[in-house]
């Protein structure tokens, strides 16, 4: 990722390496604030972890299922039933 | 030391997450339901040697995939493929950002995450071999901590961190998959379509 402005190419590297731990919290909070310091300063970067935290948050919000109605009494009554068995 | 009478108060309120989950393991309801129940009655006859004050959620997390594990996976029939294509870093971002990008606005990537239905992510996860896909699920769906994912599934954290790095590439290239197909991009010029 080339970026003009003034750091170091290095730091785009560093933060694309670090980026999904950085997303996941992950990283100690050193590490975060430096992280959070280059994307500050770089458009692209900030970009790319923009999108990559809405992807995750969108994986998220997308995977969600409604359980049966009855499974949870089914449940209940099940434990209920192995209680009074044992 | 857990006492049992109190297991239903604490645990049933993890049941709609434990529910989802065992429908990405399983992909289909009736064995959702049938895995749901018996982690619930592992969980419950187990119950006091939950440490009270752990975890909870996470423990009942390991037992519901070590129930997958040891009952469902093994009647499954049609082998599990182990392997993902190797895939670059930013596979979606970089493949939605190069299309048509002098006609659309700063955002228009993010208009097409918007646009993914439920149904093409949980696809997407379940595509994934299972190895990729536990890890995956229970990182980005449910959010547990590597250290927690790494219990859930008996196995060391370095191997949490790579399954779900290639874990997380493979499903962005299921995703692009997916938005190419219903075209809602258009492949550009820049675009090397991959197949």
């Amino acid at each position: 990722m080339a970026c003009s402005d003034g750091h170091d190419p290095g730091d785009c590297d560093e933060l694309l390496d670090q980026l999904e731990h950085l997303l996941h919290g992950e990283l100690d909070a050193t590490r975060q604030a430096e992280l959070h310091a280059h994307l500050d300063d770089c458009p692209p970067c900030f970009e790319q972890a923009d999108f990559q935290a809405q992807l995750k948050r969108l994986i998220a919000d997308r995977c969600t299922e409604q359980p049966p109605s009855a499974l949870a009494d089914r449940i209940s009554s099940m434990l209920r039933d192995d209680a009074a068995t044992r | 030391m857990a006492d049992q009478a109190t297991f239903a108060d604490q645990a049933m309120v993890h049941m709609a997450a434990l529910y989802a989950a065992a429908m990405r393991m399983t992909r289909n309801r009736a064995d959702a339901e049938d895995l749901v129940q018996e982690a619930y009655l592992r969980a419950y006859r187990g119950f006091g040697g939950f440490q009270e004050g752990t975890n909870l959620k996470a423990w009942l997390f390991r037992i519901l995939t070590n129930t997958y594990i040891n009952i469902y996976r093994a009647k499954q029939r049609r082998p599990e493929e182990t392997e993902l294509d190797e895939v670059e870093d930013l596979y979606l971002y970089r493949r939605l950002s190069s299309v048509d990008s002098a006609t659309r606005g700063r955002s228009a990537e993010l208009d097409v995450l918007e646009r993914i239905t439920d149904h093409e992510v949980k696809a997407a996860i379940e595509a994934l071999p299972e190895q990729f896909r536990l890890p995956v699920y229970l990182a980005d769906v449910e959010g547990f901590a590597y250290k927690e994912i790494a219990e859930i599934l008996d196995i060391p954290i370095g191997t949490v961190m790579s399954r779900l790095h290639r874990g997380r590439k493979g499903l962005e290239k299921r995703l692009h998959d997916f938005v190419t197909d219903q075209h809602l991009i258009t492949t550009g010029p820049t675009g090397d379509g991959d197949g």
